[in-house]
């Protein structure tokens, strides 16, 4: 085995061994897309939610799936940083580029919910040159490490579905939030196990505690992780988008219910003596900032600063390819104009015919003047 | 890269050895040593050691050495927590290929050929971790209750060890993001964490383990097995959680500055002593 192989295997070992979903996604890819198979079954699967609503076991198997977008999207990391080689062997490629170019899989990932990396892989595997800054392999280390419970942690994946709108046993989001204003509450579900219930399953508002606390404690690790690649703006905004969905959420719909909740936490000073508090003013200082931290960290990380490098280099390379093959529909014996994102930028509806063709005739090499 | 990426630790029947275990293993055939980690009250087997995953294997000394990062649940009592402990080091120390190493690697990478051990195996402990990992130690005795041979090969590094107990409204208050507990949370902290009474100074738990140690190191002729409970031993100047002070035979204790009893464990840039202190216990 290759070393290559042996890291590829590494990647793979944790989304297909140390958690399941990678795996069972991909059988179901498998079964869905043999030839006997009936039509339209992936593509009803992987649809929209407003389309028709997600049963609780379809969303079991969806979560598989964005297991599976996650693996391809962490082999890309991998070679963005240096871990993995530009060029991936063969048998990887053909795999990721069955289930990439599948049209329901595709849809899914590009139009239904938008994930960048696995788009960025794509264009990776059909040839495209998306060489690395550096060699950042010590950076890769750390980004997988601090990813590998959003795989393996049921307490973080409540958390996560809960972030995404859904409820389970009852509780939601809401609920969360208000385990974080009592004390008692608070100490309660942060310290419940699995092995407490009759079950063996954790409580799901336990477990919803849990994951927001170790989701609170990630941003700023990872922030700083975002920093250290400064200088290197495709790795940076890669690893960004790897977890973007989520501080999109976070950013859009309950960023605020968020930064209530860690005020609801320091406002539990409050109810202490002012003998305690006299006492303890240093950890009690090292406990605000530490709560400053994490709020400034979700805030940043909810802007959406880094999302530009990896967006630019997929809608670039899509534009182009679309001139391409439009180019090639009309016979047009001319070189492929330079694209930029400034020069799709009136194309943000999706590139029409007239418009591209008028791109061909005129091709814009830098932004346009209205946004210089 | 020396090391393999962090992964599940899993023991012969595929099942993790602890909660939120993982394991870095050394790219080589036959490594000399282990590092085990393992945390302190409400830590975390990964959390509590922060850079230490990825900031050791970037270290040349740590290349023969696989690095294991073990997790227990805090709130049983400690001598409970030491019985799984003894159990996860009597494998590691044993039979590490098959109880540990190969039912943990990915497939296609090499297994560990079934005889291979370690010459020599380095606990690297935080807080309660060094109350478990010093009761784990004394229970690792044949049926005779002779120590078994193979702790020759132990080394302790403690990281703010609370052998000599904990203030309990402090060490209560870390359960709430490092705020202080009071009393009444105190005491609701209490019974949920039994470990809590094991922390209070002078606890029957302690009494016991410092003398069940100074039994151990005045045994006539081990002296071999019992240098393993000598420990090398680190606090931070601005720890307000354990009781300081010198524990038996342990070596002089390292004063890091401007450490808390949480930053005592966790490299950075700006604090690499954690780093260096462990990397002088490794052998």
């Amino acid at each position: 085995m290759t070393l290559v192989d042996q890291r590829l295997a590494q990647i793979r070992h944790a989304y297909f061994t140390d958690a399941q979903g990678a795996a069972d996604a991909l059988q179901v890819f498998r079964k869905a897309t043999q030839r006997k198979a009936p039509r339209r079954k992936l593509s009803r699967l992987l649809r929209h939610h407003d389309d028709s609503p997600i049963n609780d076991s379809e969303t079991w198997i969806r979560d598989g799936f964005d297991s599976l977008l996650a693996y391809f999207s962490m082999v890309e990391i991998g070679c963005l940083s240096g871990f993995l080689p530009n060029e991936l062997p063969s048998s990887y490629q053909a795999l990721a580029r069955r289930v990439l170019l599948h049209p329901d899989v595709r849809a899914y990932y590009r139009d239904n919910y938008p994930l960048y990396l696995p788009q960025l892989h794509l264009l990776r595997l059909e040839g495209h040159a998306l060489s690395r800054e550096r060699d950042t392999m010590f950076l890769f280390d750390s980004f997988f490490e601090l990813s590998l419970p959003f795989e393996t942690s049921s307490a973080v994946e409540t958390f996560l579905w809960f972030l995404d709108g859904g409820a389970r046993d009852g509780f939601d989001f809401e609920d969360t939030i208000d385990a974080l204003r009592s004390p008692n509450e608070f100490l309660k579900h942060s310290s419940a196990r699995a092995e407490d219930s009759s079950d063996g399953e954790m409580e799901v508002l336990s477990a919803s505690v849990q994951g927001f606390l170790h989701f609170v404690e990630f941003a700023p690790r990872l922030l700083t992780l975002l920093r250290e690649c400064s200088g290197l703006p495709l790795l940076q905004s890669a690893l960004w988008h790897f977890h973007g969905y989520w501080f999109g959420q976070m950013g859009t719909r309950i960023g605020a219910d968020v930064r209530n909740a860690l005020e609801a936490i320091g406002s539990w000073e409050s109810t202490l003596s002012s003998a305690v508090k006299r006492e303890s003013a240093e950890r009690l200082h090292a406990g605000r900032l530490a709560r400053r931290e994490q709020e400034t960290a979700l805030e940043y990380l909810s802007s959406g600063r880094f999302s530009y490098p990896v967006i630019e280099k997929v809608l670039v390379a899509n534009a182009a390819l679309s001139l391409r093959i439009l180019q090639e529909e009309l016979a047009i014996e001319q070189d492929t104009p330079s694209i930029t994102l400034g020069s799709i930028h009136e194309l943000a509806v999706g590139p029409t015919k007239g418009a591209l063709i008028s791109l061909i005739k005129a091709p814009v090499k830098g932004r346009s003047e209205s946004e210089k | 890269m020396n090391h393999t990426l962090p992964m599940v630790m899993r023991n012969a029947a595929g099942q993790p050895w602890s909660a939120e275990g993982r394991s870095r293993f050394a790219l080589t055939e036959a490594p000399k040593g282990v590092v085990i980690f393992i945390h302190g009250f409400r830590g975390n087997a990964l959390d509590t050691w922060i850079d230490f995953p990825q900031r050791l294997p970037r270290e040349q000394k740590a290349s023969g050495y696989d690095l294991l990062f073990y997790g227990y649940d805090t709130r049983e009592a400690a001598t409970i927590s030491a019985v799984a402990f003894r159990n996860f080091l009597t494998a590691v120390a044993e039979k590490p290929a098959a109880q540990v190493v190969n039912s943990s690697l990915p497939k296609g990478l090499t297994p560990r050929a079934t005889k291979f051990k370690y010459q020599h195996i380095v606990i690297a402990a935080h807080s309660l971790g060094a109350v478990v990992s010093r009761l784990a130690l004394l229970q690792c005795v044949n049926t005779k209750r002779v120590p078994l041979e193979w702790l020759s090969r132990v080394r302790l590094a403690l990281f703010a060890p609370a052998h000599s107990g904990a203030l309990a409204a402090n060490i209560a208050s870390l359960l709430l993001f490092g705020l202080p507990a009071g009393k009444v949370l105190g005491a609701v902290a209490s019974r949920i964490y039994r470990s809590i009474y094991d922390l209070t100074p002078a606890s029957l738990t302690l009494t016991s383990l410092e003398r069940d140690t100074q039994k151990r190191l005045e045994v006539p002729g081990a002296a071999a097995v019992s240098r393993c409970h000598r420990a090398w031993v680190a606090h931070g100047s601005k720890d307000w959680v354990v009781i300081i002070n010198q524990f038996l035979e342990d070596y002089q204790i390292r004063r890091m500055s401007g450490a808390t009893h949480l930053t005592v464990c966790k490299p950075t840039d700006e604090h690499l002593e954690p780093l260096q202190f462990l990397l002088e216990v490794m052998p």
